[in-house]
């Protein structure tokens, strides 16, 4: 009796094991399908010199510069101290700078100015608007051109005498953020990772009964604010994880989270003004890239740039998001599928390749 | 120890399914996103199409259902009845555009005239040609338009006088042939399914035991024929006509299927005293393909027209080059994958129902 009891548990066992490897084989499968049948950009490279000032972003860092690489004859990386030396040296077509609100060296805007005297083309994309319109305000007119991934924002840049103003999204690095496989460390039903600001905690605190006894994984600073902070103790990560590893926990869940934060005026924001926020953030992009169903909340760009309820989905509160964790973790094939095209359009729409191109033709780099 | 040895065990096993279930999955994975990709897009065209089945039953309905069904994506009203109904009582009050008729063997020649008359355009399939060209003979002057899958049929149609003969091969219903995951137990190797018309008898004669250390299934009527029939009968299924449902699955459980065409010269139901060669590859050809299975077919002459062999499909031609290819395609998994992708691929974009109606309302309609 005991040995049978033993077999049936062994059967299933074994049935549990083939069904996650085969959903796991799966998701693979179809990103390898609809990565193969993604042509790679073509085009020749624009016969320019550009120089590109880095932020520290490392995945967005990374894209933007191999992006340039593949559309662009001579692009060098320059840190933000050497801007105007480089420039004097190399004489470039452009000098694109990837935000510059983070520490940057003090004389920085000098040397733009410097360099803008040179009749050298000055870029800037903003990426974290708008919750650092204080700064950006003040950094924006000292370039010829401005790009922010935050639609609203054009027209604060405009109403400050930009006259190149333009929208630029974010896209996803697939050199970071990818299909892959993962450790068993890495998987859970339900992953979110991000710093603990106030509308997330009350999120969480509002689900945190549920996830409890759930596979979870929530990474990030902060977290310790939550009232049901025990709850969510057992599988928090406090420290955070680095880029690479948020790619891992990504591909390892069958469902991740994502949460904008709040625009508005709060000491995590500098954005004194209380300017709105329409866009979606980098996030978005990369989770997509990883072929992972994504639940996010809801910005009015959103719909532009993805099919909500086919190429990832949205919830509108505690209670919402509840219902459509439980749906999709009981409706494995929808689930997949649904990742599996949010995969294909990120791979074929959004991609650094392509914002990039944009961005050149209107520096008219052609 | 005992459990330690148990628990070491059952942790192997599972790790082994799980990298079973691995593969399987990364398999269907890239299947969908080949057949996504290829499907193409239905668009309703302003017709009115009546559509007279068969009227046979098994095996005909599958066939039926998958035309009707198409129909209904691809036009934008359908109606459907079947030979033994008052079909030019139905047209002259429902006024279709076109009358299309399958088979055509139940469908009576004076109904297909009365609708004529009416100044219906009227059409018709032949689904087996050559094999019953002595019936088909008889019905083809009646319509409009003739199409037939076999090519070699079109200077016979025309010299009995029909104006408007078209080559049009069956397709595929991709809900009934498509990748998915089969049963476990019904994994295997090798597989064919047919009736045993005599050149597959000689064939299989032959290849068999160079194949046989292989996981083999065969299905169909007569394969008693076989001299050995006793010694193989273990992986002999001696049924008639299997469900498509079920086909695709042995399909999908085996790792290449053989397609042998039948000779059309055969005398098991052949009522074809004209003696028209066959030069048309067959329906299975495309089912086969549409499983996302590696597909090893003898060579009809047309198939070049349909897939690019050693891309998209293998052909054989002897029964030791059958068993040298299998061997060969079963211990290279990687190249016979890349191969039964690429068939699938080529299936779903060219070779769908859709793709075949939309070809014959163009041919129909054309004044």
């Amino acid at each position: 009796m005991r040995r049978l009891r033993q077999a049936i548990v062994e059967r299933r066992g074994r049935a549990a094991a083939f069904r996650s490897g085969w959903m796991e084989g799966w998701r693979l499968g179809a990103c390898r399908g609809i990565e193969q049948a993604i042509l790679p950009a073509a085009g020749l490279r624009r016969n320019a010199r550009v120089l590109y000032v880095p932020q520290g972003f490392e995945a967005i860092d990374a894209g933007i510069l191999e992006a340039l690489q593949a559309n662009v004859a001579e692009v060098v990386l320059v840190g933000n101290e050497q801007v105007r030396f480089q420039a004097e040296q190399l004489k470039p077509d452009a000098v694109i700078v990837l935000n510059g609100v983070h520490l940057f060296a003090k004389d920085y805007l000098e040397q733009i100015d410097a360099v803008r005297r040179m009749g050298i083309k000055t870029a800037v994309w903003f990426v974290d608007d708008p919750y650092v319109t204080d700064d950006t305000v003040k950094l924006a007119p000292h370039y010829d051109f401005v790009f922010t991934h935050e639609r609203s924002c054009v027209r604060l840049y405009q109403s400050i005498g930009c006259a190149q103003a333009h929208h630029l999204p974010l896209a996803a690095h697939f050199g970071t953020f990818q299909p892959m496989p993962v450790a068993r460390t890495y998987e859970s039903d339900i992953c979110f990772i991000g710093t603990g600001f106030p509308n997330r905690i009350a999120l969480f605190d509002q689900i945190a009964p549920y996830l409890k006894r759930r596979n979870v994984v929530i990474a990030g600073a902060l977290w310790n604010r939550m009232r049901n902070y025990r709850m969510i103790e057992r599988f928090l990560i406090k420290e955070g994880v680095p880029v690479p590893e948020s790619a891992r926990y990504y591909n390892g869940a069958k469902i991740v989270i994502n949460l904008h934060r709040t625009p508005g005026q709060s000491p995590e924001n500098r954005n004194a003004i209380d300017w709105p926020a329409e866009s979606i953030n980098p996030r978005t992009f990369d989770m997509s890239a990883c072929g992972t169903l994504q639940l996010t909340d809801e910005r009015s760009e959103l719909r532009e740039l993805y099919a909500v309820g086919s190429e990832l989905d949205v919830y509108r509160n505690a209670k919402d998001l509840l219902d459509r964790i439980d749906y999709y973790l009981s409706h494995d094939e929808e689930r997949l599928k649904i990742a599996a095209r949010g995969y294909r359009r990120t791979r074929a729409q959004h991609t650094f390749d392509q914002r990039i191109k944009t961005m050149l033709d209107i520096l008219g780099i052609v | 120890m005992a459990t330690t040895w148990r628990t070491r065990s059952r942790i192997r096993a599972r790790r082994e399914a799980y990298a079973l279930g691995w593969s399987h999955g990364h398999w269907f994975g890239r299947c969908e996103a080949a057949k996504r990709r290829a499907l193409p897009a239905t668009v309703q065209r302003p017709l009115h199409v009546m559509y007279v089945t068969t009227g046979k039953g098994y095996p005909y309905s599958p066939l039926d259902y998958a035309v009707q069904e198409t129909l209904k994506a691809i036009a934008t009203r359908v109606t459907i009845v079947n030979p033994s109904q008052d079909v030019p009582f139905i047209a002259a009050n429902a006024r279709p555009d076109l009358m299309l008729v399958l088979d055509g063997m139940n469908m009576p020649v004076d109904k297909v005239a009365a609708v004529r008359a009416l100044g219906i355009r009227t059409a018709i399939w032949f689904t087996d040609d050559p094999y019953y060209t002595d019936i088909t003979a008889g019905i083809a002057p009646h319509y409009d338009s003739v199409f037939t899958l076999e090519r070699s049929c079109l200077p016979f149609y025309q010299q009995l006088g029909c104006g408007r003969v078209f080559y049009l091969p069956l397709g595929v219903f991709p809900p009934f042939f498509r990748p998915f995951n089969p049963r476990q137990s019904l994994r295997g190797d090798i597989c064919f399914i047919g009736s045993a018309y005599w050149n597959r008898v000689s064939l299989f004669e032959r290849t068999i035991p160079m194949i046989a250390h292989r996981k083999l299934y065969i299905s169909g009527l007569w394969w008693d024929r076989l001299s050995s029939y006793n010694k193989y009968r273990g992986f002999i299924d001696s049924q008639a006509w299997q469900e498509p449902e079920r086909t695709c699955e042995r399909y999908n459980a085996n790792r290449i299927v053989i397609n042998s065409h039948r000779a059309p010269d055969d005398e098991s139901y052949n009522m074809n005293r004209a003696r028209i060669q066959a030069v048309s590859p067959n329906p299975r050809t495309f089912e086969i393909s549409a499983s996302g299975t590696l597909q090893l077919t003898d060579r009809r002459q047309d198939l070049d027209q349909f897939y690019v062999p050693g891309v998209e499909v293998v052909t054989y031609d002897s029964p030791e080059d059958m068993a040298n290819k299998a061997e060969y395609y079963l211990t290279h998994e990687a190249e016979r994958q890349e191969i039964a992708l690429r068939g699938l691929y080529r299936t779903m974009k060219d070779h769908t129902y859709v793709s075949r109606l939309n070809q014959l309302f163009d041919l129909a309609m054309s004044p």
